[in-house]
């Protein structure tokens, strides 16, 4: 099977914030760790779904298996940044009822031998939310240099993944039947991914200068 | 369904979930965020009236041991000295030795207000029924009492708190009502107390007192929330005023 080269691109993009965390030889602390953790997962999700592709098995499972903990993982990262307890503890107590809501829509609501229409949106809406109020909530209290500030580079990466995230799976739904545009879509995402693996990397990289 | 739809419809439930999710959590978060500082201030409370106390003490352990001790030494010699002086200079030394005397007792009294020993040594019961005799000693007013026979066991804390809110009501009564006469009441139930100081006197508004507490019932209403009970101040049937307090009896020491 051929991939297009974009999303070949875009999948190895997903490794560079790993080689930034290796690259920055201090083992990542507090919200990083778990950045880093997230994106572990995504690569793996990520590896695992081009490995069933190449052998020609049917791969849209794969989502749904990994969606639940990258959710989990993004929320408690994001709750390590926020200067309020408040906002802390939002992001902590909304992992519970986010994982078994994405449960019971998994179950009831999607087929796994198809594109995910809530579970996807669903999770990228949420990583949404987390990564915009920590742009928000620090930028309001940082008194520092912004563009050096990790936090800044890692949010802005998430937030534009998630944005765009949020509306792929739908759209991959909706354009199932015109092919063309379904790669177009999927190479446009592709592309949009690029970019905000490479702002993850580069917040991941910053704490080597701070 | 046409699968468009089915589309747009699955990302309208995944925003309403989401919108759900951390809305839900928020308002959570807010709970529990409010209960902790409640908590937190409750235990901040707690630690500065322990900490009030014990420098109370101090000072009242100060005045006893060592100032009144002085005293004590100070008169003898001068009782020494008049043995040896004139008949003029043991007038003055006389009149100087009931001063020191007279000091004694203040210094005394002092020390009973800075430190209520008499509530740990004697217990709460006998605390109050010293206190009722104390306040008609010195400022005239007859207090009745209706206490529980013998001694109730509380935390000590307990006992501090429910003897210093008693001695701020009464204190208002002299002050405020314009009577001669209160009453002051302690019944134990449940594992809980209740100590009630009424007046038939002037009345008191709980809205404009509210609003305008001086330090006492502050102090009163703090004492009562930091040992875990509340406290309310208003009108009593009748006329007059009513202060009623309940506070868990605690682990008596």
């Amino acid at each position: 099977m051929q991939f297009p080269a974009v999303a070949t691109a875009s999948a190895l993009f997903q490794a560079v914030p790993l080689m930034a965390a290796a690259a920055a030889r201090r083992p990542p602390r507090g919200a990083m760790a778990w950045i880093v953790t997230w994106c572990t997962l995504n690569f793996l999700e990520t590896a695992a779904m081009f490995a069933l592709a190449l052998r020609n098995v049917h791969n849209l499972w794969v989502p749904y298996l990994f969606e639940p903990l990258e959710g989990a993982t993004i929320l408690w990262a994001f709750s390590c940044w926020q200067e309020g307890e408040v906002a802390r503890l939002t992001m902590r107590l909304a992992i519970v009822p986010f994982v078994g809501v994405l449960v019971i829509v998994s179950r009831f609501l999607e087929t796994t031998t198809f594109f995910s229409r809530a579970v996807g949106p669903l999770t990228s809406l949420v990583g949404l939310y987390a990564a915009a109020s920590t742009l928000i909530a620090k930028s309001r209290v940082s008194t520092g240099d912004l563009l050096r500030q990790e936090w800044l580079w890692v949010g802005a990466g998430f937030a534009f993944y998630f944005a765009v995230h949020a509306m792929v799976g739908p759209l991959s739904a909706l354009l199932v039947g015109d092919l063309p545009l379904f790669n177009l879509a999927y190479n446009l995402a592709a592309v949009l991914d690029v970019a905000a693996f490479l702002a993850i990397a580069w917040g991941v990289w910053c704490r080597k200068a701070a | 369904m046409p699968e468009s739809s089915l589309s747009i419809w699955s990302l309208f439930l995944a925003a309403c979930l989401s919108v759900t999710i951390v809305l839900g959590a928020f308002v959570a978060a807010l709970v529990i965020s409010q209960r902790r500082r409640i908590a937190m201030e409750r235990e901040h409370s707690q630690r500065l009236l322990a900490a009030q106390e014990e420098e109370r003490s101090r000072v009242a352990r100060e005045l006893h041991d060592d100032a009144l001790q002085r005293l004590a030494v100070l008169r003898h010699e001068m009782e020494q000295i008049a043995l040896l002086a004139g008949p003029e200079a043991v007038h003055r030394i006389q009149g100087v030795s009931g001063e020191l005397e007279d000091l004694g007792t203040v210094l005394r009294t002092a020390a009973h207000h800075l430190h209520p020993s008499v509530v740990e040594k004697a217990g709460l019961v006998r605390a109050l029924g010293a206190l009722a005799e104390e306040f008609g000693r010195t400022a005239g007013l007859a207090v009745t009492l209706d206490l529980p026979q013998g001694d109730v066991k509380l935390a000590p804390a307990v006992g501090i708190a429910a003897y210093r809110i008693a001695q701020e009501s009464l204190r208002n009564v002299v002050r405020h009502a314009g009577v001669k006469e209160a009453a002051l009441g302690l019944r134990v139930a449940d594992g809980s107390l209740t100590l009630t100081v009424s007046d038939a006197g002037k009345g008191f508004a709980p809205a404009a007192g509210r609003a305008g507490d001086g330090l006492g019932l502050i102090a009163m209403r703090q004492r009562a929330v930091t040992a875990g009970g509340h406290v309310s101040v208003g009108p009593r049937p009748g006329g007059g005023t009513l202060v009623s307090v309940t506070l868990p009896c605690g682990a008596a020491a």
